[in-house]
Formats: C-alpha cells, sequence, structure tokens
C-alpha cells in the first residue's frame, strides 16, 4: 500500500488550528519549505495515523480529522478518521467506491463480513479505531492492508542522534528476529545484530559498500565490547561495560577500531540509517519511510550520495518515501519531479508539487537555475526569478 | 582594466575556453585565473597565466553542474560587481535533463524556449554596468570540437577525415555537428573508439585533447560556420581581443 493522498485538520477556530488539505504523495518526495511552514509536523500527522493503525487500545492522541487515500496495484482505499477528546466521531473505510466499514460516535457502525458476503451491525469502544480493534483476517482481510501499512510505516529522526548514545546489552543479542521493532529507530546495533544473524556476511557488505559510496573508506563493521568506554556515575549490573555492545567500524586510513561513540554525529547518522534501511529492505517488507531533516550535518558530497543511494534502493525495494529537508545540496540533487513545496498561512498549508503544478515545475525549468532556487526566488509563487526578499 | 568572469557548467568547457582566449590572445594582454568550485568551496584549478602588460582579466570558474551555472552567477552578482567585473559569460550545453525530459531529439522550439527561459532569468538580476550573457553550446561543447575536423589527425594519424567517413558514415568537413547530433559526446567517443580510445571527460584527457588545437582550427570553424553556437562565441573574443590591443 501507499500513501497516495492526505488531508488533516485538528483544533479548528482554536488556536491551534492546523490544516493540510490534499497533500499528494508519489513513490519519492522531499517536502521542502521554509522554516516553520509545518515540514516536520506534516511527516508527524502521517506518523500519527499510522500509529492510529497499528496500535490496539486507546487513542493516544486528543483531536485529529483525517481524509486519507492509500492504493496498491489492485485497489484505491478512501479511510477517513475523526476523533476529538481521544474518542472516534467518524471512522469510515471506502474501497473501490464500496463502503466496507462505516462507524459512528457512540462507537456502533457496520462492517462488511467476507465470508457471509454481509454487512453486519457491530459496536467498538468509543476511544478505540475499529479498523484497529476489528482486525480479523478471515472476515475483514481488507484491514489488513491498511495495518501493514501502518504496521511498516517507519519515521526517522535524521537531524537527532539516530541511536549513537543507545547500546545493546548481552541479554538482547539473542532475540529472535520477529522481536525487532523496526520504529525502534535507536537501536542501530539490534539492527545491525538481526541483520547479521540473517544474512551473515551479505549484510555487512551492502553497508560498507553504501558507507564507502558516502566516502567513508570502511573495511570493516561489526559490534564489540567497547574497549575504551567508561559509564559514569552508579551503574546496574547489566550495563556494566563487559556486557554491553556497539557498533564500530575500521577504517582504511586507520590502525584502530572507530567506535560509535567516538564517530561524528554525520557519521553515525549515516551509518545508522543505512543499517536500518538495509534491514528494513532485506528483512521487512519496506513501506512508508519517513525521513526528518535528510542530510542534516553531512557535507556536499555525503548528503548527494547518501540521497542517491536512498532514492535508488526506495526505487528498487518499492518502498515510498517521504524525506523532509532544509539542505541545500539534498535539495539541489533530488529531481523536482520528487518536490513537494510547502508554504503555510496562518494555520493552513499548501502543497505544490509535480502532480499538482506540472506547469510551473516545467517552466522552472527553462530558468537554468538550480533547485533550491525555486524555493529561494518563490518562483512556485510568482512564477518570475527575482530573489525574494527575506 | 576590463575585468570578465566566465561560468562553465564542467570542467572540459573550462579547458576549452582557457586555450581559446590564449590563442586569440596569442597571450598577450591578458591574465587569467582558473577556479572550480566544489560543494560551496571554490579552489583552484590549473592554471594560471598572466602577461605583465595585462588590461584584461578573466576569471573561469567552473561550477560543476549545469543548473549550477545561472544560480551560482546569480547568487554572487553583486559581489562580481564590487569586485570590478563588468562582463559575465555563462557557458553550458543544451544537452541536459531537463531537455531530454521534453524531447529526445534536437528541436530549435524547444532549444529555443530554453535560451529564452535563461535569459529572462538573467533580466531578473541583472543591473546596468554588468552585463551577463548566456552562451549554450548546441547540443554539448563537444560539438565544437567537432566542427574542428583538423584536430582529429592531430590527435592520431589514422583519424583522417576519410577514415571516419568510412568507419562512422558521416564528413566532418561537410556535416553540422550543432544540427546533426543530439548527443555529441557519442559521437566524439565513437570517433575515439576507432584508435581503441574511449572519451570519458576525464582533465587529463581533455587536457591532452584541447591541446592540439590552435587558432587556425579556432578560425576555420568560425568561417566554416557549422556550429554558430561556438561562431557567436568566438566572435565575442575576437571583439575583446581588438579592444584589448
Amino acid at each position: 500500500m501507499r500513501l497516495d493522498k492526505i488531508t488533516y485538520s485538528e483544533f479548528i477556530n482554536q488556536p491551534n488550528e492546523w490544516k493540510i488539505k490534499n497533500f499528494s504523495f508519489g513513490e519519492i518526495n522531499l517536502i521542502v519549505g521554509q522554516n516553520a511552514v509545518g515540514k516536520t509536523r506534516t511527516l508527524n500527522v502521517i506518523n500519527g495515523l499510522a500509529i492510529l493503525l497499528s496500535r490496539k487500545g486507546e487513542i493516544p492522541f486528543r483531536e485529529g480529522n483525517y481524509q486519507v487515500n492509500f492504493s496498491d496495484k489492485k485497489e484505491d482505499y478512501e479511510y477517513r478518521l475523526k476523533y476529538k477528546d481521544k474518542c472516534v466521531l467518524r471512522e469510515k473505510l471506502i474501497i473501490n467506491s464500496v463502503t466496507y466499514l462505516d462507524r459512528k460516535e457512540d462507537g456502533k457502525g457496520e462492517i462488511f463480513f467476507k465470508k457471509e458476503n454481509k454487512f453486519f451491525d457491530f459496536q467498538t469502544p468509543k476511544n478505540e479505531v475499529a479498523a484497529v480493534a476489528r482486525r480479523d483476517n478471515l472476515q475483514h482481510p481488507y484491514l489488513e492492508k491498511i495495518y501493514r501499512w501502518a504496521d511498516k510505516c517507519v519515521k526517522y529522526l535524521f537531524g537527532e542522534k539516530m541511536g549513537k548514545d543507545t547500546l545493546l546489552i548481552h541479554s538482547e543479542i539473542g532475540e529472535p528476529i520477529s522481536n525487532i521493532n523496526i520504529k525502534d529507530t535507536d537501536k542501530a546495533v539490534k539492527f545491525f545484530l538481526a541483520g547479521y544473524k540473517k544474512y551473515k556476511e551479505d549484510f555487512n557488505k551492502e553497508i560498507i559498500n553504501d558507507m564507502n559510496k558516502l566516502g567513508y573508506n570502511i573495511e570493516d563493521l561489526n559490534t564489540k565490547t567497547p574497549e575504551k568506554l567508561s559509564l559514569m556515575g552508579k551503574v546496574p549490573s547489566e550495563m556494566l561495560v563487559s556486557k554491553i555492545q556497539e557498533l564500530y567500524v575500521l577504517e582504511s586510513d586507520l590502525n584502530g577500531e572507530t567506535y560509535q561513540h567516538e564517530m561524528s554525529q554525520g557519521m553515525f547518522r549515516a551509518l545508522s540509517l543505512l543499517i536500518q534501511l538495509n534491514f528494513l529492505f532485506l528483512v521487512e517488507k519496506p513501506g512508508t519511510i519517513l525521513i526528518d531533516d535528510m542530510g542534516e550535518g553531512l557535507d556536499y558530497k555525503r548528503s548527494t550520495q547518501l540521497i542517491k543511494i536512498l532514492i535508488d534502493k526506495a526505487k528498487k525495494y518499492k518502498a515510498q518515501l517521504i524525506m523532509t529537508t532544509n539542505d541545500q545540496f539534498v535539495m539541489n540533487s533530488v529531481p523536482i519531479e520528487h518536490w513537494f513545496i510547502l508554504k503555510r498561512e496562518g494555520s493552513r498549508c499548501y502543497g505544490y508539487n509535480y502532480r499538482t503544478s506540472k506547469k510551473m515545475f516545467d517552466n522552472f525549468e527553462l530558468t537554468g537555475l538550480n533547485n533550491f532556487d525555486l524555493l529561494t526566488t518563490d518562483f512556485y509563487l510568482t512564477g518570475n526569478t527575482k530573489n525574494t526578499e527575506r | 582594466m576590463k575585468k570578465v568572469a566566465i561560468f562553465t557548467e564542467g570542467h572540459c568547457e573550462l579547458i576549452f575556453l582557457r586555450k581559446l582566449i590564449l590563442n586569440v590572445f596569442n597571450y598577450q594582454n591578458i591574465s587569467l585565473t582558473c577556479l572550480e568550485v566544489v560543494g560551496d568551496k571554490q579552489r583552484q584549478f590549473p592554471y594560471k597565466y598572466e602577461d605583465p602588460n595585462y588590461n584584461i582579466n578573466f576569471e573561469l570558474i567552473c561550477v560543476g553542474n549545469d543548473t549550477r551555472v545561472l544560480s551560482y552567477i546569480k547568487d554572487r552578482y553583486e559581489g562580481l560587481i564590487d569586485l570590478g567585473f563588468s562582463m559575465i559569460i555563462a557557458i553550458r550545453d543544451m544537452y541536459s535533463k531537463a531537455y531530454k525530459k521534453r524531447v529526445n531529439h534536437i528541436d530549435h522550439s524547444v532549444i529555443k524556449s530554453f535560451i529564452e527561459g535563461h535569459q529572462k532569468t538573467i533580466k531578473c538580476f541583472e543591473k546596468k554596468g554588468c552585463h551577463v550573457q548566456i552562451h549554450f553550446s548546441i547540443m554539448e561543447f563537444e560539438a565544437w570540437l567537432l566542427s574542428m575536423p583538423d584536430l582529429f589527425p592531430k590527435i592520431d594519424q589514422s583519424l583522417s577525415i576519410k577514415n571516419i567517413k568510412n568507419q562512422l558514415g558521416y564528413d566532418l568537413t561537410r556535416i553540422s555537428p550543432e544540427r546533426e547530433f543530439f548527443h555529441p559526446t557519442k559521437e566524439l567517443d565513437k570517433i575515439l573508439n576507432l584508435i581503441g580510445k574511449k572519451y570519458n571527460k576525464s582533465q587529463d584527457q581533455i587536457e591532452s585533447l584541447i591541446a592540439h588545437l590552435d587558432l587556425s582550427d579556432y578560425q576555420q570553424a568560425a568561417i566554416d560556420d557549422k556550429c554558430p553556437s561556438f561562431r557567436d562565441l568566438y566572435s565575442k573574443f575576437l571583439v575583446l581581443n581588438k579592444k584589448a590591443i
């Protein structure tokens, strides 16, 4: 399943009102815009939906109103969910123009039973999402598709630590791959060991190869008990240095290993992302991958190479990639067909992309300017290339 | 003293321009500095030349990407004026991803729309006193080399016009590479393949190819007018040379 379109609002007519309307996405998407236009918030809205559709139990958020379209090769899904004060007010699922689930504020509704080929009434707790609470692969197999989308949707915060400070305790080492939660994005060590366990050297080689393409001359990658690490303060016995593992790399121009706590933030971010994405691509069936602040902390060569690797892999493994960036190099290396320009007026966000504004994007290519100038000149709004005063 | 900045999309164009300028001016009355942009930093590119009596200063800058040429100029235009530059020349290939997205052959209406689009961009930031000119090689800078048929026997005796015609089916003294070849790089590669070489655009290879060119090659190409995009650029340097003397 791929997320095609999303309309979302929350806290209407209140000071914290927020609206996005008809944001449409393709396979590769780079969300760009000035600071504070809502790039990260847009990813959070998508990730929030993934949380709502993949977790059983009470709704963890206060208020929201989603209208979302998904599709795969066979079917078009339209899903609507409105909730307030953590209770669902309305929920509806339409597949290929036929309603399969329709539920009202009191929790009562109708749902299609496949074996009986009929609709039956149901009631679900007011504070639970029926699409999750009613999961049943025999009677409602169509719900599995959106559950799987939500379950496989992962958000990475590239501008953050990406797990640099997270080490692995020995007791976690033998855990089966099924125990891995792909959303635990600060557990790079765990992902590495799980991928290594399944694919052995092939997994290792793939990551080393990717890191080499970025210009990191790595010859080996593995985990080890750190030799030079000392933990501060009172440390529980399971956390003794002798009982933990961290990632290390062997660089061709250095004699000793470089442990993850010694790596630069930029290097570790790239390593962590590549470990986790290769794990997703090789071990799991990837879905929608959200990456916030793509390229942050990397230099020109590395950020442009990393983006190329990610796009190539996303295409190869048929994953949907939705990234945000403030990085000029990333913007210039991603074709504008993949751009999604965000503009905010008050609490309303507007999106411009190749699907919705093809003529404008085509005209921009005639100007001879690089992608970044599409933003700096406001060409997408004015159609001219005069620099905007800011 | 006149200061002229020339921005090229790649190092091939820069090396070609450097030799062209030195030949047209016969190494007299000019100084020349070459730079390349990597990331957001500028660094020296071989090589620097200075006639003790120079009255024109050329600065050649390779920005490394076709869509970067005008953006780079736009972002630094005010600074270039402050540094005393009174002429800026932008050089890039017509052959590009954006062009190929529209058509996969030589199409004059598409070429015109790109030229007009670029000129419109320039008008948005250009000011009196420092003129910016865009020169497209059509479709690629390699078309200019193909319009200088005497170059090839100098590279290797076996690359005679006759042999190239026999092997590849075209007579370089008669055809217009600007009108015939959508992807001139490929044609140059085919010619070099005849002597067992590949055209890889490496700095060393371009230096070695360009070293064979002399003023007569440029003069003949301009007279033959098989590449009007080259003739226009060459004429510009002739005018500058007249003023410098």
